[in-house]
């Protein structure tokens, strides 16, 4: 009698862990699924990047990378380092104006302005290398380049600083006037550092999409100025596929993750903790 | 100290009148209170007096300047926000120096001054 009642509870709970049990290893294998569909890609190229003849293991594909890529990570860091600068300098007076100031058409204006995120890469291409050819003769220097990726990519530079400014209130800037700091000074001590995250995450769209961009460059690159995304499409083109080329292409991902990671270690939302924004 | 007067100022968004021809006068010294229901113009009559907004018509006197359409940082006036208005990114020692720093005041005269102040609110 006193066996059985026992053995009841016991059978139960064992049936409820086991269905328990069902549904942590179903839930557990969807999360390693997704992972792996997400990761596998970087996975093989990575391997990849280390086979060397005959499928032994090199290291030496990665010499290439500072030997004969080189010219083309520097271009490519060059070109980024470039079009961040002007595209951080057109970006933060417009997101000042675009939210502190009304005017008619303002909305209209910012969408028009985000524009070139929808319109795809060999549009842009295309239409800068006939405007640029046919205006300003740019497609030979790396003057045009820089500029068509100003204009292909400022939306990801002032869309997160529209957005910092927006959730700025403008009792700070009151505040600074009132202590007796000019508008510049204002800005520059108050505003600037304040909308940093959002700086910072423009920066960090900004970088990765440019330095990873081969199609507009594609288009009006000039002669001898290639890119180290664009030598990558080159040599797949020309070569297929070699280990040295992925060595490239793993370096130029692991400089992207950089870039993330640094983002959120360095700047992420230090500057508004502490305030009642966060 | 000075004495601040309103002139016949008015201040309107749009259609909307938010201070009507009002006339003040606050002796030197003086404190007054403004005592109302939300929304009929303490905040925004505050604001012109700081200098934060422009009234739409009459003129305000520091004194016997006019200070109607001067910058905030040209009139010399302190103002207390309703909302938090300390810079978050800024020490409590940097917040106090902000006003002095922004005036162009020397390095060693603005950290005396700080101290002095966090020694009297025994802040540290």
């Amino acid at each position: 009698m006193s066996a059985i009642t026992a053995a009841r509870p016991a059978r139960r709970s064992s049936r409820r862990l086991s269905r328990r049990r069902i549904v942590d290893v179903l839930s557990h294998a969807y999360i390693w699924l997704c992972l792996i569909v997400f990761v596998l890609p970087f996975m093989v190229l990575l391997l990849y990047s280390f086979t060397g003849p005959g499928g032994t293991y090199a290291i030496q594909n990665f010499q290439y990378v500072l030997g004969s890529f080189r010219e083309n990570l520097l271009w490519s860091f060059g070109i980024s380092a470039a079009t961040l600068l002007i595209s951080a300098l057109i970006s933060l007076p417009a997101a000042y104006a675009i939210v502190r100031y009304g005017f008619r058409g303002k909305r209209t204006l910012f969408s028009a302005l985000t524009l070139p995120l929808y319109v795809p890469g060999a549009v842009i291409g295309i239409s800068l290398l006939l405007t640029y050819n046919f205006t300003y003769h740019l497609t030979t220097s790396p003057i045009g380049l820089v500029m068509a990726m100003v204009v292909g990519t400022f939306p990801l530079m002032l869309t997160p600083i529209v957005v910092a400014m927006k959730d700025l209130p403008l009792v700070y800037e009151e505040a600074a006037a009132c202590l007796g700091a000019t508008k510049w000074q204002a800005y520059r001590k108050i505003v600037f550092p304040l909308i940093g995250p959002g700086l910072s995450a423009g920066l960090m769209l900004t970088f990765i999409i440019v330095f990873n961009e081969y199609l507009v460059t594609l288009f009006v690159h000039p002669p001898g100025l290639v890119t180290a995304p664009l030598r990558i499409f080159n040599l797949v083109r020309t070569a297929g596929l070699l280990p040295t080329t992925a060595a490239l292409a793993v370096t130029m991902q692991l400089i992207s993750f950089a870039a993330v990671i640094l983002f959120f270690r360095v700047f992420g939302t230090r500057y508004l903790k502490g305030t009642y924004l966060i | 100290m000075s004495t601040v007067r309103f002139e016949s100022v008015t201040k309107s968004y749009g259609q909307t009148v938010a201070v009507r021809e009002l006339d003040l006068l606050v002796s030197d010294g003086e404190f007054l209170t403004l005592l109302g229901p939300s929304g009929c113009g303490k905040t925004t009559t505050l604001r012109m007096t700081a200098g934060l907004i422009e009234p739409s018509g009459g003129r305000i006197w520091f004194d016997d300047q006019d200070v109607t359409y001067a910058a905030p940082r040209n009139r010399n006036i302190g103002f207390v926000f309703q909302s938090p208005a300390l810079f978050p990114h800024l020490s409590v020692a940097d917040n106090i120096a902000f006003g002095l720093s922004v005036k162009g005041h020397k390095k060693a005269e603005i950290a005396t001054r700080v101290d002095e102040m966090l020694d009297r609110k025994s802040v540290v």
